[in-house]
C-alpha cells in the first residue's frame, strides 16, 4: 500500500501541493489525473523520496521512503521520459538494477522477453529509440515482480501492440497483489485500467473515486441503448421524467439521466414494446475529464 | 552498495569525451617531452640533460602535476553529479535501495579512483619512456612518496569540482567555475609573490599560500626537492612562481579545501530536492 497524507510543497512561495492525501491499495490500480501543472509529477516524486515535502507523511509498504531506502527493493518505477545511463546496454542496465535490488539474475531474461527486447538487449541505450527506451524502462521496473509499481505517464508512444500488452501486464500484476499508482493523460489507459482515480487541480485533490463515479458526477448518467425498431421511441423517451436529454444516432439512443435510474428506464422501454439489443453505461471519461477541469477552473 | 556506484562512476567518467580528450592531451604532452628531449639533442639540450638523465623519470612524474592533472580531476568531478541531473539519470539511482549518502560517496570515490588510475598510468609511462630514452634511472625509492603526494594533492580541485557540480547542477558551468578558481588562484598567487618581492611584506606570501592552488600545486614539488640533484627538474616544472612552504602547511591547506568542499557538496545533495531533468 502507498499512503501520502497531508502533503504540502511549494516553490518560491507558489504552492504546488496543498495538503494532498491519497491512498493506493494493493490489488488496485490508482490513477492520478489532472491537467499539466496540477502537481501529479511532484506528488509522485515526493512519494519516491526525490522531493522533500514541507508537510505531510509518505509511507510505502508501511515504511518512510525518506528514511528507509530498503523499501525500494520492492518498488518498480517508470519515469515519464525514462532517462537511463546511455553507456549501458539494456542487459547491463538490468543486471545492474538486479544487483542493487537483490533480484535473481534469471529474472532478466523473463522481463526482456516480456517487453519484446530480445533483439536489442545488447545494444547501448544511447542507440535506443524512444520506444525501446520505454520498453527497457518497463522491463527494469518489473524486475523481481515488485509489490509496488509507480508509473509517471507511461507513454507507450505509437506502438499499439506494446500499449495493449502493457495494459494487460499491469492489470495482471495488479490482480496478483501489486499496488499500482500511475499518472496519465491517456484517458483510454485510465478507463481500461484504473480502479480508483484522484483528480488533482492546482495542487489540491478535486475528486476521488472510481472512473464510473467520476463520469457520473461530471457528465451525468449517460446510457447508450441499441434498439432494433426506433419507431415511437422519441415520444416514449421524452415522457420519461428523469431523462434530461437524449439524441438518436442510427439505431442508437444516447440518453443523459438526471439520476441513476437505469433499470427503471430499461423496464419502461421493454414494457413499451421496444426490442432492446444492448443497454450500457457510457464511459466518456475524456468528456468527463474536460468537465472536471471546467468546473474546477470556475470554482477556483 | 557503494562499490556498485563506484564502478558505475568510473565507467561513466571514462565514457565522457571531455575526460578522454584531457587524458589524451596529457599523454601526448608527456610522450612529447621525452621524445623531444631524447631525439632532438642539440649541444645545449645535451649539456643540460646529461647531469640529470638518470633522474628524468621525475620529470614525467611531476609534469602532469603542474596543471593538467588538476584539470583532469576537475573535469571528472565537476561532471560527476551535474551530469546525472542533466541526463536525468539521478532519478534512476535514487529510486533504488541506495541512500543519498551512499550514492554521493560512491560517486566521489569512483571519480577519485579514476583520477588516481589515470595518474598511475602516466607514472608508468614516464618510467618506461625515461628508461627507453635515457637508460637506467636512479633514486626510484622516492617514487612512492612523490606519487602519494600527487594523488593527495589532486583532492583539492577534485573536491572543489565535485562541490560546484552538485551545487550548480550544470556540468559546463561547474567546470568553468572550478577552472576559474584553479587558474585564478594560480595567477593571484603569482601576483602576490611578485608584490611580496617588491614590498617585502610577508602577509602577501601568507595569502598566496592560503589560496586553493598553492597546497595542491606545491606539495609534490616540496616532496620532490628531497631527491638528490632534482633541483633543475623541479625548477623547470614549476611553471608559475610560487611561495615556499612546508609539507605540513600544504597538507593542511589541501585538507581544509578538500574537507570543506566535500562536506558542502554532500550536504547540498542530502538536503535538496531532485528536480526533473534540467536540460
Amino acid at each position: 500500500m502507498i499512503s501520502a497524507q497531508g502533503i504540502t510543497k511549494s516553490y518560491n512561495s507558489k504552492t504546488v501541493l496543498s495538503s494532498v492525501s491519497i491512498v493506493a491499495e494493493s490489488r488496485k490500480i490508482t490513477a492520478l489525473l489532472g491537467p499539466n501543472g496540477a502537481g501529479k509529477t511532484t506528488l509522485i516524486r515526493v512519494i519516491m523520496g526525490l522531493i522533500f515535502p514541507e508537510e505531510g507523511k509518505v509511507e510505502i509498504l508501511g515504511k518512510d521512503p525518506f528514511k528507509d531506502k530498503s523499501v525500494f527493493k520492492r518498488v518498480g518505477y517508470i519515469q515519464e521520459l525514462p532517462n537511463l545511463p546511455p553507456f549501458f546496454s539494456g542487459r547491463q542496465l538490468l543486471e545492474f538494477s538486479a544487483d542493487i535490488k537483490g533480484v535473481d539474475k534469471k529474472e532478466i531474461k523473463r522481463v526482456i522477453d516480456l517487453v519484446g527486447m530480445e533483439e536489442h538487449a545488447n545494444k547501448k541505450i544511447a542507440k535506443y529509440s524512444k520506444g525501446m527506451m520505454q520498453r527497457i524502462a518497463i522491463a527494469e521496473a518489473l524486475l523481481g515482480s515488485p509489490e509496488i509499481l509507480i508509473m509517471d505517464e507511461p507513454n507507450m508512444g505509437t506502438d499499439p501492440i506494446l500499449t495493449l500488452n502493457f495494459r494487460k501486464i499491469v492489470k495482471e500484476i495488479a490482480e496478483s497483489g501489486t499496488t499500482v499508482l500511475m499518472t496519465s493523460h491517456e484517458m483510454e489507459d485510465v478507463k481500461r485500467m484504473a480502479d480508483q482515480v484522484y483528480f488533482l487541480f492546482r495542487g489540491k485533490i478535486y475528486f476521488s473515486g472510481t472512473t464510473e463515479e467520476l463520469v457520473k458526477r461530471f457528465l451525468g448518467v449517460r446510457v447508450i441503448i441499441e434498439i432494433s425498431n426506433l419507431e415511437g421511441l422519441e415520444k416514449v423517451i421524452s415522457e420519461v421524467e428523469f431523462v434530461k436529454s437524449f439524441e438518436i444516432e442510427g439505431n442508437k439512443v444516447i440518453a443523459t439521466l438526471t439520476e441513476d435510474k437505469r433499470e427503471e428506464l430499461l423496464k419502461r422501454l421493454i414494457l413499451s414494446g421496444f426490442k432492446v439489443k444492448s443497454f450500457y453505461l457510457s464511459n466518456e471519461l475524456e468528456e468527463a475529464y474536460f468537465n472536471v477541469v471546467k468546473e474546477a477552473s470556475s470554482s477556483d | 552498495m557503494i562499490e556498485k556506484v563506484i564502478l558505475y562512476e568510473m565507467k561513466r567518467a571514462v565514457a565522457r569525451k571531455k575526460v578522454l580528450t584531457l587524458i589524451i592531451i596529457t599523454l601526448i604532452f608527456e610522450i612529447g617531452v621525452y621524445v623531444s628531449i631524447g631525439e632532438f639533442k642539440t649541444p645545449r639540450v645535451e649539456s643540460l640533460v646529461r647531469p640529470i638523465q638518470d633522474l628524468l623519470w621525475l620529470a614525467g612524474v611531476l609534469l602532469p602535476q603542474s596543471l593538467l592533472i588538476h584539470f583532469i580531476a576537475l573535469s571528472i568531478s565537476s561532471g560527476s553529479m551535474s551530469e546525472e541531473y542533466e541526463q536525468g539519470t539521478v532519478d534512476f539511482f535514487l529510486t533504488k535501495p541506495i541512500t543519498r549518502m551512499q550514492f554521493a560517496v560512491g560517486k566521489y570515490v569512483g571519480g577519485y579512483i579514476l583520477a588516481v588510475l589515470i595518474y598511475s598510468f602516466m607514472v608508468i609511462l614516464s618510467l618506461i619512456l625515461s628508461y627507453l630514452f635515457f637508460g637506467k634511472q636512479v633514486d626510484l625509492y622516492y617514487l612512492p612518496s612523490i606519487f602519494l603526494s600527487v594523488i593527495f594533492s589532486i583532492l583539492t580541485f577534485f573536491s572543489i569540482g565535485f562541490m560546484f557540480g552538485e551545487v550548480l547542477r550544470r556540468s559546463s558551468i561547474a567546470f568553468l567555475v572550478s577552472s576559474v578558481v584553479l587558474i585564478g588562484s594560480v595567477i593571484i598567487g603569482a601576483v602576490l609573490i611578485f608584490v611580496d618581492r617588491l614590498t617585502n611584506v610577508s602577509t602577501f606570501i601568507a595569502i598566496a599560500q592560503a589560496l586553493p592552488a598553492w597546497g595542491g600545486d606545491e606539495l609534490p614539488f616540496i616532496v620532490a626537492q628531497g631527491v638528490p640533484g632534482s633541483g633543475l627538474i623541479v625548477e623547470a616544472l614549476e611553471i608559475f612562481p610560487t611561495a615556499q612552504g612546508t609539507i605540513s602547511m600544504s597538507v593542511g591547506y589541501i585538507l581544509v579545501y578538500s574537507v570543506v568542499s566535500t562536506l558542502l557538496g554532500f550536504l547540498s545533495f542530502a538536503h535538496r530536492d531532485i528536480p526533473k531533468k534540467v536540460s
